[in-house]
């Protein structure tokens, strides 16, 4: 009878127990992720967007400060510069974008 | 398909490897998360938040140990800072102050209810309790493996094992031959 009961909790204890969740458990959770996933990039870009603005006044107030006109007509003389910059910074995420980000993703 | 190709094809972005994890570990962080979490309404929602956290932190698993006792270690420690959170946090009674609710008459013994009258013994017992059980009769899980999820010492584990399944004999022996009603 003991050996019996034995069997028998054992039995029980490997037996599934009764739980409900929806079908399409899986697929819901990846969607959260994705919709996480790209509010945080969301976030990231504006991040970087406005680290990048910022520096940018600053470097203009700064030059515009330390230049003999005091004034913005500085910016014709750094003019090229100002466009180089920006324009190499672009073509280089472009690259890493296309070249070797969907590379690793491939 | 293998737990380090799936690791793989999930980190490179692949949706529906995502998916096929969570379909085969899905059981597994139910298993715990039901045993830690008496409201049914939330069971889901902590899931959920669970894989959330396993796909985040995937890049970070480096395989020291197996993938199920890894993601069952978030669902443990997840589930129990989501009771401390509500203030209801995981606590270390003993076995012996727990006052078991068993219905019973003596009609007779009804043998196709006895494993849902142990899971209802089971849910009385204290938490630890009732997650080493579950993780080491239901999915199959080694002692190491229980000690790396709930960071308790082997010896507890095992004391707790072997506690747990002598209550459950002494609940049910004098029952033996009448019938048990489940709420």
């Amino acid at each position: 009878m003991k050996q019996d009961l034995d069997k028998m909790i054992d039995k029980a204890l490997k037996t599934e127990f009764e739980f409900s969740m929806s079908t399409d458990f899986a697929l819901k959770v990846v969607r959260n992720m994705e919709t996480i996933s790209a509010v945080s990039d969301r976030r990231f870009n504006w991040l970087i967007g406005s680290i990048f603005s910022l520096t940018f006044i600053v470097g203009l107030i700064t030059m515009m400060i330390l230049s003999e006109e005091k004034s913005l007509l500085m910016i014709k003389s750094y003019l090229s510069w100002i466009i180089i910059i920006p324009l190499t910074v672009v073509i280089i995420q472009y690259l890493d974008k296309k070249l070797i980000k969907q590379k690793l993703h491939a | 398909m293998t737990d380090r190709e799936l690791v793989k094809k999930v980190i490179a972005g692949e949706k529906l490897a995502s998916v096929a994890l969570i379909q085969k570990h899905q059981r597994l962080v139910v298993h715990i998360v039901g045993r830690l979490i008496d409201r049914k309404e939330e069971l889901e929602e902590v899931c959920q938040d669970i894989f959330i956290k396993v796909l985040d932190k995937l890049s970070t698993f480096n395989f020291d140990s197996k993938l199920s006792t890894w993601i069952a270690t978030i669902a443990f420690r997840h589930s129990a800072n989501h009771l401390k959170k509500l203030n209801r946090a995981v606590k270390v009674e003993d076995l012996e102050n727990v006052n078991y609710q068993i219905g019973v008459d003596d009609k007779g013994y009804e043998k196709e209810d006895f494993a849902s009258f142990i899971h209802s013994l089971i849910a009385q017992m204290p938490e630890h309790y009732r997650v080493i059980l579950t993780l080491y009769h239901l999915d199959g899980f080694s002692y190491p493996e229980i000690v790396e999820v709930t960071g308790l010492p082997e010896g507890t584990v095992k004391n707790y094992l072997f506690r747990a399944r002598k209550k459950l004999k002494e609940i049910c022996e004098p029952l033996l031959g009448k019938e048990i009603h489940l709420d």
